[in-house]
């Protein structure tokens, strides 16, 4: 699964440390999920796409 | 030292959890001996074996901070703890039936704290290696 999750936290000028903390997780799982080594859950995908206001559809897509 | 899997960056109960880990670990250091020397200071009285318990308490707590540690972990965290776990726990049982084989004629008897300890240490190296596959 692709995402656009660094680029929607380029254009808020948050750190990869202000998104984990927002979501509660891992610095190193912001940064496994934005290089594509890790897959988040469902649950964690849908709080990503809706703290950037996003359908989960809009951040998250398969790869071709 | 850490616990197998996450290491680096450690939230407030995380690192509750670690510490609880760590002092209890020392603590049954510190049983340990002394529930031997009671056991053998007071080796005809029956209930003996009840001082033995008293390592027990710290093992309990060690188990504790694990528990704590893990659920404290985010998921990803969660997903290397469990793989490494699975990759101890296969190998571990690959080389204690492999090692059977050989056991009492080309090699002698392994007593059960190696193999613990052996499946202890592959837990650590598997959590390197699958903490890796994610960076």
């Amino acid at each position: 699964v692709k995402n656009r999750v660094r680029d929607l936290r380029a254009d808020r000028e948050w750190s990869q440390a202000e998104l984990a903390e927002r979501l509660e997780v891992s610095r190193q799982t912001i940064n496994a999920i934005e290089t594509g080594k890790y897959d988040p859950s469902l649950p964690l995908a849908f709080r990503i796409a809706a703290l950037f206001r996003n359908r989960i559809e809009e951040v998250f897509f398969p790869e071709k | 030292l850490e616990l197998p899997g996450c290491g680096g960056e450690l939230n407030a109960r995380q690192r509750g959890a670690y510490r609880l880990y760590w002092i209890a670990l020392g603590l049954y250091c510190v049983l340990l001996p002394v529930a031997v020397k009671l056991t053998r200071h007071y080796h005809e009285w029956r209930w003996k074996p009840l001082f033995m318990l008293l390592p027990l308490a710290a093992v309990v707590l060690v188990l504790r901070g694990m528990a704590l540690y893990f659920s404290a972990a985010d998921e990803m965290q969660r997903r290397i703890l469990a793989e490494s776990c699975a990759y101890a726990f296969a190998i571990s049982v690959f080389a204690t039936i492999a090692v059977g084989f050989f056991e009492g004629t080309v090699i002698p008897p392994i007593d059960w704290s190696v193999r613990f300890s052996f499946m202890m240490v592959v837990w650590g190296v598997a959590a390197i290696i699958t903490k890796k596959r994610y960076k």
